[in-house]
């Protein structure tokens, strides 16, 4: 409908509008004193309003104050009690699973510290905690150790996860070959990552990448539990690690997003773990790549390949062929880039591959 | 005769946005616990009420929970009684049943616990509670219709807002858990009009 017709149609509706007469009505409505419902509601219109303006005021006046109030509103709301928990607790209790004052117990503690019930269950799941592993290694790599507050001063958790938490560090530490660092927990994982070409060079690497600072936002160097199998895609030597360094063609600090395993051009390399191709593409900068999408959220990279040889949409298998290694895209050399993602966060690889 | 602004139109919207709001912070789980609950409880009511002769007037829904009113002449008091406990009656069952389930799944102990929650509140004596309405109905029973609705507004006013009082420190002690904020704000009005009543 052109404006015009939109015009001529109103113009139609208020000339039949007219004759019919709803105005005598109106005003004599409105002569009439008004009933209470209409009183009562335009009080409520009336505070309505104020409310608003006086909340625009004050945002205008006074920004900061707004700001405050609003963040110890936001931390109320933040703070709720745990409600299915609550409701568990008391059903244990008429089950007879637990006693009624421990269900108590449970009560007080799901309505009054929620948070804390979820982190002290979060050990008796597992020593393993991968998180609490690299916020000790951080602290470690910055060599602060517990000053910095990374490690905790009573020694609740080094108590459960000593063990674990010195493997771990070894094992990173001595991908970076940093020696220093592979003599507190000598446990036989040691050898594994290391031999790469230059130790100096990577020496560097795993300082700046451990000191826990200025990492970009979407990476995380925590070690995530995949819950499937794996095995590793290219058999070769690690070129380049996960972390900062100083990009081998623009000449620029950057960020790693992967690994970088060298390897003849046409070696196979294989899937990763089970799963779907996602993407089968060519980039400027990855040259041929193929993306796999795996469960649980996670997928992988497989960048600068001389040939893809699965096809977008196939679903693979843990150790089939999908691609060939070689050197398009930015490269100085046939290699294979890997990179793993987990919903769009890019994990450090090192992890879950077996080095030559 | 439904106007769109309606009151219980309203009631219903809170109902809805209290009710997807619950769902977002606390998932599927303990929203489908206590809806399931809170229906049963209902059902109990309606159920016993039909049986029993009576007439369901209105059906009120709104974030501080659900009201029926019954229509026409009114049930004999041990009748209205029967009514009025079928709901935590049959929430209490529920529970029960729930906590007898072979091999204790984690839902039917959280719907168990729902389930004897919803039906033990709902039996404290506070002014719009199942509990106090058996108190007033057995009171205007035993002593009187004028005589017994005083007191029972009286106990029910000193309940609700003793019960109000205890949630808001609640709230307070534990600095948030608006989920309290509902059953503040419904047993405080209540224990106000209760108190204003008597």
């Amino acid at each position: 409908m052109t404006s015009r017709q939109a015009g001529k149609r109103i113009s139609e509706l208020s000339r039949r509008r007219k004759p019919s007469g709803p105005r005598p009505s109106v005003q004599g409505k409105r002569q009439a004193p008004p009933t209470p419902a209409e009183k009562r509601r335009m009080t409520q219109l009336v505070i309505c309003a104020a409310v608003f303006v006086l909340l625009v005021g004050v945002k205008l006046l006074l920004p900061g104050k707004l700001d405050r109030v609003r963040e110890s509103v936001s931390g109320v709301m933040d703070r709720n009690m745990d409600v299915t928990e609550v409701f568990s607790a008391v059903g244990r209790a008429i089950s007879g699973e637990r006693s009624v004052q421990d269900s108590l117990g449970d009560v007080y503690q799901a309505v009054f510290h929620p948070a804390e019930a979820v982190e002290t269950a979060a050990p008796a799941d597992g020593a393993a905690d991968p998180s609490a592993a690299m916020e000790s290694l951080r602290a470690f790599a910055d060599g602060t150790g517990s000053a910095d507050g990374w490690l905790p001063d009573d020694g609740e958790s080094t108590s459960g996860g000593a063990g674990e938490d010195t493997a771990a560090s070894a094992k990173i530490l001595n991908v970076g070959g940093e020696p220093e660092a592979a003599s507190p927990g000598d446990t036989g994982t040691a050898d594994q990552g290391s031999g790469g070409p230059s130790q100096t060079e990577h020496l560097e690497l795993s300082y700046v990448t451990y000191s826990g600072e200025n990492l970009p936002d979407n990476v995380s160097m925590e070690q995530a539990v995949l819950g499937f199998d794996y095995c590793t895609p290219v058999c070769g030597s690690l070129t380049s690690g996960f972390g900062y360094r100083i990009h081998p063609i623009e000449g620029e600090e950057d960020f790693h997003h992967g690994v970088d395993i060298a390897a003849d051009t046409g070696t196979a390399i294989l899937c990763f773990a089970d799963g779907m191709v996602t993407a089968v593409g060519e980039s400027s900068s990855y040259g041929k790549y193929c993306i796999v999408r795996h469960d649980n959220g996670f997928s992988t990279l497989y960048a600068h390949c001389s040939k893809v040889t699965a096809s977008s949409g196939a679903s693979v298998k843990e150790g089939q062929k999908i691609a060939e290694v070689g050197e398009t895209g930015m490269a100085t050399g046939p290699h294979l880039h890997f990179e793993l993602h987990e919903e769009g966060v890019y994990l450090n690889p090192i992890y879950y591959v077996t080095l030559v | 005769m439904s106007p769109w602004y309606d009151r219980r139109v309203w009631a219903l919207l809170g109902f809805g946005l209290m009710t997807a709001w619950f769902c977002l912070m606390n998932g599927p789980l303990a929203t489908v616990v206590l809806m399931g609950a809170a229906a049963v409880h209902e059902l109990g009511h309606l159920a016993v009420l039909r049986l029993l002769g009576g007439r369901t007037g209105s059906f009120t829904l709104s974030p501080f929970g659900a009201v029926i009113r019954t229509a026409g002449v009114g049930l004999t008091y041990p009748r209205e009684l029967l009514a009025v406990l079928a709901g935590p009656a049959v929430n209490l069952l529920c529970a029960a049943l729930l906590a007898a389930v072979p091999a204790r799944p984690d839902w039917a102990v959280t719907a168990a616990g729902a389930s004897a929650a919803l039906g033990l509140f709902n039996l404290l004596p506070a002014a719009p509670l199942d509990g106090w309405r058996m108190l007033q109905l057995l009171l205007c029973w035993t002593a009187g219709p004028d005589r017994g609705t005083c007191w029972a507004a009286a106990i029910g006013a000193a309940g609700a807002l003793l019960l109000a009082g205890s949630l808001l420190w609640m709230m307070a002690a534990s600095g948030g858990n608006l989920w309290l904020l509902p059953a503040v704000l419904g047993t405080g009005i209540g224990g106000i009009r209760s108190a204003l009543r008597s």
